[in-house]
């Protein structure tokens, strides 16, 4: 029968996986860039305490990301039903792509905003108007995991 | 000393705004998504349920993307504004 060939029983676990490691592969990233964009700041803020506003932002970024993986968990979540309801295992592989492409963007991401933030804060300690560079090379390195984001959405509106 | 005396009370307002702007940046965007979900894209548009999921997800990216311009446009302002005083003393 067709529903034990293009239903199969295991169809859903491809779309779970694909929930779960959007989610799980964009927190590794984002937590990450906070812990080494953290030592940065800890490091930094002992001389200097009135930047401790401008040196949050590398750690709302890396948060950023996770919230990313968040969206598409959630989105994935949302369709998941049981292989009786229609829930073939093409649905389950688009799932798992998705889920995929959002989180290892995210890691990605998250290891380049950790790197650049713990680095970036340090030297806008010493020298103010790096600071303007060290978000202009943040966005860059946060847009990657939206590029990420965008392909999860694009994938998961192939149904 | 002086200066780490003179920064107490912006300390706390220091505190205060990046607490305010770190809630923003996190609650709104989450009920962005909902709202625009269940109201604008369910409710007035009644979209179906994957397209209705996909647009309240682009609202919830350009909220949350809005909410962390707002915070850079207050950090850099804000911390110029603090930095004049410190160079005077």
């Amino acid at each position: 029968m067709s529903t034990q060939t293009e239903n199969p029983i295991y169809g859903p676990f491809f779309g779970v996986m694909g929930a779960a490691s959007a989610i799980i592969f964009s927190a590794l990233g984002a937590a990450y860039g906070t812990a080494k964009s953290g030592t940065g700041i800890a490091a930094m803020s002992v001389m200097r305490p009135e930047l401790i506003m401008k040196s949050i932002i590398p750690v709302v970024m890396a948060g950023i990301i996770a919230i990313y993986g968040l969206v598409v968990a959630v989105l994935i979540a949302g369709s998941l039903e049981a292989p009786s309801n229609n829930y073939t295992l093409y649905k389950g592989f688009i799932h798992l792509g998705a889920g995929l492409a959002v989180g290892f963007s995210g890691l990605a991401a998250g290891f380049a905003i950790g790197i650049v933030g713990d680095a970036g804060v340090r030297g806008t300690a010493q020298q103010p108007r790096l600071f303007v560079g060290m978000i202009l090379i943040l966005i860059f390195a946060e847009v990657l995991g939206l590029y990420g984001l965008i392909v999860a959405i694009y994938l998961y509106t192939k149904q | 000393m002086i200066e780490g005396r003179a920064n107490e009370l912006p300390d706390f307002q220091v505190f205060q705004t990046v607490i305010k702007y770190c809630l923003i940046i996190i609650v709104v965007p989450v009920l962005s998504f909902f709202t625009a979900k269940s109201v604008l894209f369910d409710g007035i548009l009644r979209l179906e349920p994957i397209t209705s999921s996909v647009y309240s997800a682009v609202v919830a990216v350009v909220v949350l993307h809005l909410t962390l311009g707002l915070y850079i446009f207050k950090a850099y302002t804000d911390t110029e504004k603090t930095e004049k005083p410190v160079k005077k003393d």
